[in-house]
């Protein structure tokens, strides 16, 4: 299935606080000796799909944790298979230990699994553009939930986004142009960034996009620092 | 056939009552003789509001289409259709007009109601002259229908009172001006925060540094604060529950820093909400030893969740009652006849008092100092006031007779049950959780 409601009440997994996530089952390699987890997710690829960036991340970072998040829970299913399969076949020490994915509602249950300020990068890639006017809620980039995404990234933290549709990419520059807490990244900074190239072309939406010789639109943002309250 | 009261709503001095019934919101006058009706306010929308509106927007449409239609020449395909008007026919769940919410601006000038029908907050001045002499009147001077485009599910005011702030059911929340005559066209509002749930409760306070901030809970077990008015900065949630959460109070007597929450879970938490991230639950008190002997058939969890013996039963909180004068803490649970009453101290910690018994199923409370009110399914006891003694103890007003003839008098007649609005809907919040 192409598309899943993120209203209604999944039989999902997931932590009552961050505190209470069991990091070191979705990466045993960074399982220390008193069964803590090595390290904290930094990277966030929101509604990973098939994994494509998740994937191309873990080794261009191999440093940081990755974490894919899916709804849909064939697909999420499908890359975790993947990535036991990479982290099994790959010849180089710990390489993909350090990206997993999980089945998550994202626009629910994102505060239950990061805390304020642990993400550096939050990923948008091809999210599903909810055509109809009533549905416009369901977007994933929205302005009251924007407020979510600048809670779980630190300051100077970026959110990348990527669409073949043009009203959907209008729309989510809209709501992060109008957002306090977010300035837009220039074309230039786009250019030089090793994660926009990474994006364009590793999404298995993006490639689907290339293929048919679509336009792909970009946007990036920084969190910027809290206003005086 | 009389409707039972849904919503009730006393001021501090427990000198006014505020009780809505149906759609009519009635203001008694409490004295130590008796209750005197001083006025009352029935709202008239028409129950297919939302409906007819609707229907309006798209014959507007309808009508420009056809303008277009009849320009472009006539291809009989793409004439456009003349929209019905969807009445709802036999069968349909019905539709009420009701009062769905009440409360108090913080300064007791004025009360805001909320509709069904319409989406609105309603807001009221509260004309009070009875100390003058020669005018000596009691009324409530409507100020404005404020509509939203989805439902409201709770309301309240900024600490300064300048701002009406309401929580809707798509878990957006909306703030405009209190006093300011003008409603705003619902569809120029803009959510000042939101979140991806139901909202149940919303209520403002300040912060460790005197800092405003508005909270609100949800059906996904998310207790959020946010500051105020820069509500796109996220304060903290605070993580605890396992269920949906209806109600949350902050005591007046914990000087702003507890709040006692509870839901859809089998216990009642309590949080110093100010301290460091992960360590503001404080308190938890389970409900099920005392609560298990009222429930009824009414509990029974529905067949496709119930397990095998067909005894799984499944209760809410609905609402908590903060009683300022003994430190503690009413807690309605729903389609029960009985309240809960916990101790709270100053810094949050929580343990269960007692238990008052009642004649009929708890629907809502309101409390002042020295009362507490209940409102009850019960023919000849809708209503319950109860002393709150110097030592703490809980009993029924000797003057309950003469207090409640006035208000059971009072309640507006219905033609037959199936007019009664819902009064039980918390429970209706529990997530039946499905692939």
């Amino acid at each position: 299935r192409a598309h899943s409601n993120p209203f209604s009440d999944h039989s999902l997994d997931y932590p009552t606080s961050p505190d209470d996530m069991d990091w070191t089952k979705l990466y045993p390699y960074y399982k220390t000796q008193d069964g803590k987890i090595s390290k904290q997710v930094e990277i966030a690829d929101i509604g990973c799909g098939f994994g494509g960036l998740t994937v191309a991340l873990a080794t261009q970072y191999p440093e940081s944790l990755i974490l894919g998040m899916e709804i849909r829970v064939q697909v999420s299913q499908y890359v975790e298979d993947r990535l036991l399969a990479l982290r099994e076949n790959s010849r180089v020490k710990g390489e993909y230990q350090n990206a997993a994915v999980i089945r998550a509602n994202a626009m629910k249950f994102l505060p239950n699994f990061f805390k304020k300020g642990q993400l550096s990068k939050m990923f948008f890639c091809f999210p599903d553009p909810q055509f109809k006017q009533r549905k416009h809620k369901a977007r994933i980039v929205t302005t009251t939930l924007l407020s979510e995404y600048a809670f779980v990234l630190k300051e100077g933290g970026i959110i990348y986004t990527i669409t073949d549709v043009l009203d959907l990419h209008n729309w989510m520059v809209k709501h992060l142009d109008a957002h306090p807490l977010f300035e837009r990244l220039d074309k230039d900074w786009e250019e030089k960034d090793d994660c926009v190239k990474i994006m364009t072309v590793s999404t298995e939406e993006g490639k689907k996009v290339s293929r048919n010789h679509g336009s792909k639109y970009i946007a990036c943002y920084r969190r910027v620092a809290d206003p005086e309250l | 056939m009389k409707h039972f009261y849904q919503k009730l709503v006393t001021n501090k001095k427990g000198d006014l009552l505020f009780a809505s019934s149906a759609n009519t919101v009635l203001v008694f006058e409490i004295t130590p003789s008796g209750a005197n009706l001083l006025t009352q306010w029935t709202d008239e929308i028409d129950p297919y509001f939302s409906v007819r509106k609707h229907h309006r927007e798209v014959l507007q449409k309808y009508e420009d289409d056809m303008k277009s239609f009849s320009k472009q020449g006539n291809n009989p395909e793409s004439k456009p259709k003349k929209p019905k008007m969807p009445i709802p026919g036999p069968g349909a769940p019905p539709t009420f007009t009701y009062i769905r919410g009440m409360r108090l601006s913080r300064n007791e000038k004025y009360l805001i109601i909320l509709t069904d029908n319409d989406k609105a907050a309603v807001v009221f001045e509260i004309s009070d002259k009875r100390a003058n002499t020669a005018d000596s009147s009691f009324s409530l001077v409507l100020i404005k229908r404020q509509p939203f485009s989805k439902r409201p599910s709770a309301v309240t005011t900024s600490l300064d009172d300048m701002d009406l702030i309401v929580s809707d059911k798509f878990g957006d929340v909306f703030s405009v001006p209190l006093m300011d005559k003008r409603a705003i066209d619902e569809k120029t509002l803009a959510p000042i925060l939101g979140h991806v749930s139901m909202l149940t409760c919303i209520d403002m306070a300040t912060d460790e540094n005197g800092r405003q901030c508005v909270i609100t809970s949800d059906r996904d077990e998310h207790i959020r604060v946010s500051y105020f008015p820069k509500s796109y900065v996220i304060k903290k949630w605070l993580f605890g529950h396992k269920e949906f959460v209806s109600s949350f109070v902050l005591p007046e007597w914990c000087s702003n820093k507890v709040i006692i929450s509870a839901g859809g879970d089998n216990f009642v938490c309590s949080w110093l909400w100010q301290n460091n991230p992960g360590s503001e639950l404080i308190g938890k008190v389970e409900l099920s030893n005392v609560v298990e002997k009222y429930l009824d058939e009414e509990h029974l969890a529905p067949k496709k969740f119930q397990n095998e013996d067909g005894t799984l039963k499944e209760y809410c909180v609905s609402e908590i009652i903060p009683l300022n004068k003994i430190h503690k803490i009413a807690v309605i649970v729903e389609q029960v006849s009985a309240v809960f009453v916990l101790k709270v101290t100053d810094n949050g910690s929580l343990e269960y008092d007692q238990t008052i018994e009642t004649p009929g199923y708890v629907i809502y409370g309101t409390s002042s100092d020295d009362t507490l009110v209940l409102s009850l399914v019960d023919e000849t006891h809708s209503i319950i006031f109860y002393n709150i003694g110097d030592d703490g103890g809980i009993r029924v007003s000797e003057k309950q007779n003469q207090l409640a003839s006035e208000i059971e008098k009072n309640r507006v007649a219905m033609d037959n049950d199936k007019d009664r609005v819902p009064l039980f809907t918390v429970g209706q919040l529990r997530k039946r959780r499905e692939h």
